[in-house]
């Protein structure tokens, strides 16, 4: 059903605007003609679809968050995967003469939500709702939903855009005005706080009350698009700082930017295994100026040199909004409370852009030049930002020539990351929120898999990998001041000793994440490129509408670097000049409805990564489907093999207004889907605040009858919550768990007294391993504990887990049972089957090493005992399995509650 | 053979690793696990039954004639068997098979001290240092009477007879063993958690407070080693960036993969959900935080208790968990929740079981099997207890 534009439809008004229905993109095979087109040859034949006369210009486009598709607070997307439960997405035009905004939801019928004709808009934003916080009431409540502009017409002060208006669209009168003296470049908001971003400055003030919170004036501005790059989390600000401060730079940040002007599959083996090298050449060249000192990339030396000369900052400073107050800054004589983490992100040169993923723990930062970008995994400490670690997980690689970024955007499962330039090409890059190579098996699954396979688990390849990687820093003695050049005169010096100092203890330290050596980043190279033509911009600025076909756009491949050369040079010339304003945003895909084939809507189902939604300032809006496959040639797909990602066209929604459009202006009607949705959300803060919780699980039914609530809390029990080691502590060989049968005897704790150890001893079940002689030396020494007295406590349960079998069992029921467990004890006791018996005998005779002669009951304990690594080297990884001959030499394990064995003392 | 270097009140290590006292358990097990070469044979022995205070933990290094003693972080190293090691103070050897252990010996080596103790009932006679002691053997027949108390106005034990070697000896901290080790220089970066509040409100709990302890943390030019305490506070509903900028980073996140559980959920989507939750796992703290994979928010707490016959033993570092509970008129009349009563007054005072707070609902139920044998959970107030089957 290819309805090409149909006209407009109208909502009444007070509530929404103007309803557009998407429109088919046209055929494939168009687009695969345009794949031959790879540079700037823009197709004349923008033939179909009807051309709208009138379509105001469009000066920027952007994807926005708020209250309609907050999926934490509002109920409507809870937890109900069917129809309805992806949130809208919400798309800002500032036009020359106003805004407008629309919503999309799953439907894929764009809503236009708000349209005012004013003079131009240079950013606007919705406000979210403010968190519910006991100390801080709502001054707005009445008001909300918020949204602040910057225009030109409403700043009294005489200069443009000088000037933030909020305004309640339920009442459509301006709530709150902020004047500055400087021009503003763009405003932010989440739950917290509201931000405006001028130049070289941050103004933050509280949600609530638009009270000033905190300010920033030590951002290092950028030459790019955004002047004054900066991120918000939910809780973090990162921005682009002007200096470098020793007292709280965090450990890690970049590291390996010397593959800057190589191709992505230049990843010497070399380079990884010096990668705690580098991390230190790294931190030395950073602070003597510029050039690397590093002996161990020499190529930084040769390529990255002489590009660096004039080129600055590159640091990021990560602050938690809540503790911010008054002005915010990274120096010396400063405690730095409100400092996460404070980092080189990208050597000398400025960061022009930055993004958070959904959870905030990734940090995308571009810099000016926009060869690469570099993803950072933030490792907070509590208290202090110069505990804090950076990860460098991955270097982006996007090409060699120069170009602005404009937008970077991540999926809601932090796997894919879509980087766009002003040129308006989207690069999607595939990434693990944890690192590593993204492979077959890390992105062809619908849900993240955790970092370890289950091959790499039961091989216990980590651990392995872990302490190749704790060596060169580690132990060793640290062969890195030796190697690298006196660092002594830097100013680092100090911290470099003590970073090393740490790393010599970190063979004692379990598992600080926050300590060095980090693995090496990785370089990931765009898996596909989506361009939209920019030269078509001259058609849109002569006659505006010409570019509404449907087949506006160009797909490139990807840079596919065989061999190690230089990267396709990709839209290189011709483009200059030509900008582009391009936003976009992963998401489900709007268009099921279109291609209403139950199958397209299965696949749309299936599919592995969300769609991709790309804006442009023409005023169109795009759904690519993005098709991942593992990639095309490999001999056979396994589990690392890598990818191959598709994208095509899906369809498209002509969002740009027309000049016959009426405004949709504030004051919205009560069902106003912004208003409902403001509604939803501040209601959520009620139900929080007051009188039940339960907002926070997956289970949102409370109930109050008891009996359905006996049941509910069962679904909730949470079996497995970590990757668990390839071998567990009790599951041997090198250790043996033993409880401790009396409390008095165990631990005598006095300075008079050694008998700390007096009854655990482990003599009477390791006799041929224990040194006999100190047993005949200690006549006077007590009863082990691990023997009850015989007569109290007969079937005193004492435990054992025994070396490799995984188990764990009651031994005073061992001797009387050899039956399978664990319902042991519903057989009766005494009773030995003679097969089990005698194929026990046989097997325990196979594994003796040193026979002995020994009464029969204890010559089975004394050859297990004597066995116990052969046995459990023979079980080897099938850890937390039973050995098959377990049967047999289970029902050998020593009886505790018969005495100790001391005639082996003559064996 | 282990050759290892004494210091007094602090540690028995070499160069490349040392026992310290006020190591917590998991790391002295790592650093027994990174030696496996060197300490074949390691017993882990823990007493099952409940005790108020001072629930030991040993660890029991069969082959070399040593042990710690853990309560819970390392209190007490003692060499029971000094033939199987050789021991150096200020670097030089005062017991190897080469050179016996004499009093002579001891004298030498480590100097005068207070007049040796007499314990008849053990037939050691002990020599203390600060720090250290050292208990000999005497030969019952010969010696003991006139190392009786008051033999010779006890004068005669001022000497232990020539000749006698060391039995045991033993490195604790301060002048007894009773003075507790100071921790400081063993957390490194780490945060460790010396105990978990469970907060609630009315309803159920909503959050967790933490009293977290660090090291290391003060002015960067400077190694700083002091202590420091303070809390923190977690809540239900909070979004990652939250918990990291309030607890710390996590030490490692795990995808949840296919929930076996959500079979019994009553809502009727039972079906794999698109988003997989993610736990950030706080192995020092003893706590996992479950978050949900859309909105990014806390919506669950996973306790650890860290027992030695559990499952998931040694993963997640013992940590002290305070639960408190509402007393709610008419609402828990079920044997299950008065057996949880128990449980949770068990809990209380002594931290050995292990549980999982998590959201409302509650019953019994039993749980997955691990070669521990099965546990048992019950739902209650809001939070469910999984305890062991003992």
């Amino acid at each position: 059903m290819s309805v090409t534009a149909e006209e407009p439809r109208r909502g009444s008004r007070g509530t929404v605007g103007v309803t557009v229905r998407p429109q088919p993109v046209t055929e494939q095979s168009y687009m695969e003609s345009v794949f031959t087109f790879l540079h700037d040859v823009v197709p004349q034949a923008y033939s179909g679809g009807s051309i709208v006369d009138g379509r105001e210009k469009v000066l920027w486009v952007r994807f926005d968050e708020a209250d309609i598709n907050d999926v934490g607070r509002n109920s409507m997307f809870e937890q109900c995967p069917g129809p309805g439960d992806t949130p809208p997405l919400l798309l800002t035009l500032g036009y020359s003469n106003g805004l407008q905004i629309w919503s999309l939801p799953e439907s894929g019928e764009a809503q236009e939500v708000f349209s005012m004709r004013h003079g131009p808009v240079r950013t606007a934003r919705l406000l979210p709702a403010p968190l519910p916080v006991l100390a801080r009431r709502d001054l707005f409540t009445e008001k909300r939903p918020l949204l602040a502009t910057c225009d030109s017409i409403s700043s009294s002060v005489g200069q443009a855009y000088c000037a933030v208006d909020v305004r309640s669209l339920r009442t459509g009168d301006v709530v709150k005005s902020i004047q500055f003296k400087t021009p503003i470049f763009d405003i932010l908001a989440n739950q917290r706080i509201l931000l405006v971003a001028l130049q070289e400055k941050v103004a933050a003030f509280d949600a609530c009350s638009f009270s000033k919170k905190f300010f920033i004036t030590s951002c290092f501005p950028s030459s790019g698009p955004n002047p004054n790059p900066l991120a918000l989390g939910a809780r973090w600000l990162a921005y682009s700082d002007n200096k470098l401060v020793q007292r709280h730079q965090s450990y890690g940040g970049v590291s390996g930017d010397a593959v800057q002007s190589y191709t992505a599959t230049v990843i010497s083996a070399a380079k990884t295994i010096k990668s705690g090298l580098s991390l230190f050449g790294e931190a030395v060249g950073r602070l003597t100026g510029g050039r690397s000192l590093s002996s161990s990339s020499e190529e930084e030396g040769a390529i990255g040199g002489p590009r660096r000369q004039s080129l600055t900052q590159g640091v990021v400073t990560i602050t938690d909004i809540e503790r911010a107050q008054g002005q915010v800054q990274v120096s010396d004589d400063h405690e730095g409370d409100a400092i996460v983490a404070h980092f080189p992100a990208h050597d000398h040169r400025p960061i022009s852009a930055l993004s958070f993923d959904a959870s905030g723990m990734l940090l995308v930062t571009a810099d000016c030049q926009g060869h690469d970008f570099h993803v950072f995994r933030i490792l907070a400490h509590p208290l202090l930002a110069a505990q804090a670690a950076v990860r460098h997980l991955y270097t982006l690689h996007r090409g060699d020539t120069e170009a602005q970024v404009q937008d970077i955007t991540m999926s809601q499962d932090s796997r894919w990351v879509a980087v766009t330039t002003l040129r308006g090409t989207s690069h999607v890059f595939p990434i693990n929120p944890y690192g590593g190579a993204p492979c077959a098996r890390t992105h062809l699954s619908p849900r993240v898999v955790n970092r370890v396979s289950r091959f790499q688990r039961s091989a216990g390849l980590e651990e392995i990998e872990a302490d190749i990687a704790s060596k060169p820093t580690g132990r060793s003695n640290s062969p890195v001041p030796s190697l690298s050049p006196s660092p002594s005169a830097s100013p680092c010096h100090s911290r470099l000793a003590r970073q090393e100092s740490f790393c010599n203890r970190i063979n004692n330290n379990p598992g600080n994440p926050r300590l060095p050596p980090f693995p090496h980043p990785m370089t990931i190279a765009p898996l596909i490129q989506i361009r939209q033509p920019v030269s078509l911009g001259r058609v849109s600025k002569s006659s505006g509408p010409g570019f509404l076909a449907s087949g506006c756009l160009a797909l490139k491949p990807p840079c596919k670097n065989k061999g190690g050369g230089s990267p396709q040079q990709a839209c290189s010339k011709g483009s200059s000049g030509m900008e582009l304003c391009v936003a976009a945003r992963f998401a489900p895909s709007r268009s099921q409805f279109l291609n209403s084939t139950a199958v397209s809507r299965e696949k749309d189902r299936a599919s592995v990564v969300d769609n991709l939604f790309v804006a442009c300032s023409y005023g169109m809006l795009l759904e690519y489907q993005l098709d991942l496959q593992p990639a095309f040639g490999a001999a056979k797909i396994s589990d690392e093999s890598s990818l191959d990602l598709l994208a095509s066209p899906r369809c498209s929604w002509t969002l740009a207004r027309s000049a016959l459009w009426d405004e949709a202006r504030p004051p919205f009607d009560n069902n106003h889907p912004l208003l409902l949705a403001s509604d939803t959300v501040q209601a959520w803060r009620g139900r929080r605040d007051g009188h039940s919780c339960t907002n926070c699980g997956s289970n949102e039914s409370l109930s109050s009858d008891p009996g359905v609530e006996g049941e509910e809390w069962l679904s909730q029990v949470e079996i497995v919550t970590h990757t668990g080691p390839h071998r567990r502590l009790w599951m041997g060989p090198q250790f043996q768990f033993k409880t401790v049968q009396s409390s008095g005897q165990t631990m005598v704790l006095s300075s008079s007294s050694s008998a700390l150890l007096s009854q655990g001893t482990p003599e009477p079940l390791q006799p041929d391993i224990m040194d006999l002689h100190s047993l005949r030396l200690q006549p006077v020494r007590s009863d082990p504990v691990t023997m009850p007295r015989p007569s109290s406590a007969p079937r005193a349960a004492a435990l054992e887990i025994e070396a490799g079998s995984g188990m764990f069992e009651q031994n005073s029921l061992l001797l009387e049972v050899s039956h399978s467990w664990p319902d042991s004890s519903a057989i009766g006791r005494g009773v030995t089957d003679p097969v089990d018996e005698g194929l026990r005998e046989r097997i325990a005779d196979a594994m003796v090493e040193s026979p002995g002669v020994c009464p029969p009951d204890h010559a089975v304990e004394l050859r297990r005992e004597g066995s116990i690594e052969t046995l459990s080297n023979s079980s080897g990884s099938t850890s937390g399995s039973f050995p098959r001959a377990y049967e047999s030499y289970r029902a050998s394990l020593p009886g505790l509650d018969t005495p100790l064995p001391l005639q082996d003392d003559d064996g | 053979m282990l050759d290892l270097e004494i210091v007094p009140e602090r540690s028995a290590g070499n160069e490349s690793w040392e026992f310290s006292l006020g190591m917590p358990f998991a790391q002295a097990v790592s650093i027994l696990q990174k030696h496996c070469h060197l300490v074949r044979n390691v017993q882990v022995l823990y007493s099952e039954q409940v005790k108020p205070v001072g629930n030991d933990l040993l660890l029991n290094l069969t082959q070399d004639g040593l042990t710690l003693g853990l309560i819970p972080a390392a209190s007490i190293i003692e060499v029971y068997n000094l033939s199987k090691v050789k021991l150096k103070y200020c670097g030089v050897h005062f017991n190897s098979p080469t050179i016996p252990p004499t009093i002579e010996q001891i004298d030498q080596s480590f100097g005068a001290t207070h007049p040796g103790v007499y314990n008849a009932a053990e037939q050691l006679f002990h020599l203390n240092f600060r720090g250290l002691s050292f208990s000999f053997r005497l030969d019952a027949r010969l010696d003991t009477p006139k190392f009786a108390p008051h033999y010779a106005h006890g004068l005669a034990s001022l000497q232990i007879p020539n000749g006698a070697t060391v039995e045991r000896m033993h490195v604790y901290a301060g002048n007894a063993l009773s003075d507790h080790p100071d921790a400081s220089k063993l957390l490194r970066r780490n945060v460790y958690a010396e105990g978990v509040d469970v907060l609630c409100d009315a309803y159920g709990p909503i959050g967790l407070k933490f009293r977290l302890l660090t090291a290391g943390c003060g002015p960067v030019m400077r190694v700083d080693n002091k202590l420091q305490t303070f809390q923190r506070c977690v809540y239900l509903g909070d979004h990652c960036q939250d918990v990291v900028s309030i607890i710390g980073s996590p030490h490692k996140v795990f995808y949840k993969s296919e929930d076996k559980m959500r079979i019994h959920s009553a809502l009727p989507h039972k079906q794999k959900s698109r988003c997989n939750d993610y736990f950030y796992n706080f192995f020092t703290l003893g706590v996992d935080i479950l978050f949900d994979a859309i909105s990014q928010q806390a919506k669950k707490f996973v306790l650890h208790t860290n027992y030695p016959g559990h499952y998931n033993f040694n993963m997640y570092h013992r940590c002290d968990f305070r639960i408190p509970l509402i007393p709610r008129c008419g609402e828990i009349a079920t044997p299950a929740s008065a057996k949880l009563h128990c449980s949770v007054q068990d809990i209380l005072g002594y931290k050995n079981f292990v549980l999982l707070p998590c959201l409302p609902h509650r019953s019994s139920s039993s749980n997955n099997t691990n070669p521990f044998g099965s546990t048992f959970c019950y739902g209650f107030q809001g939070m469910i207890f999984e305890v062991g089957s003992k």
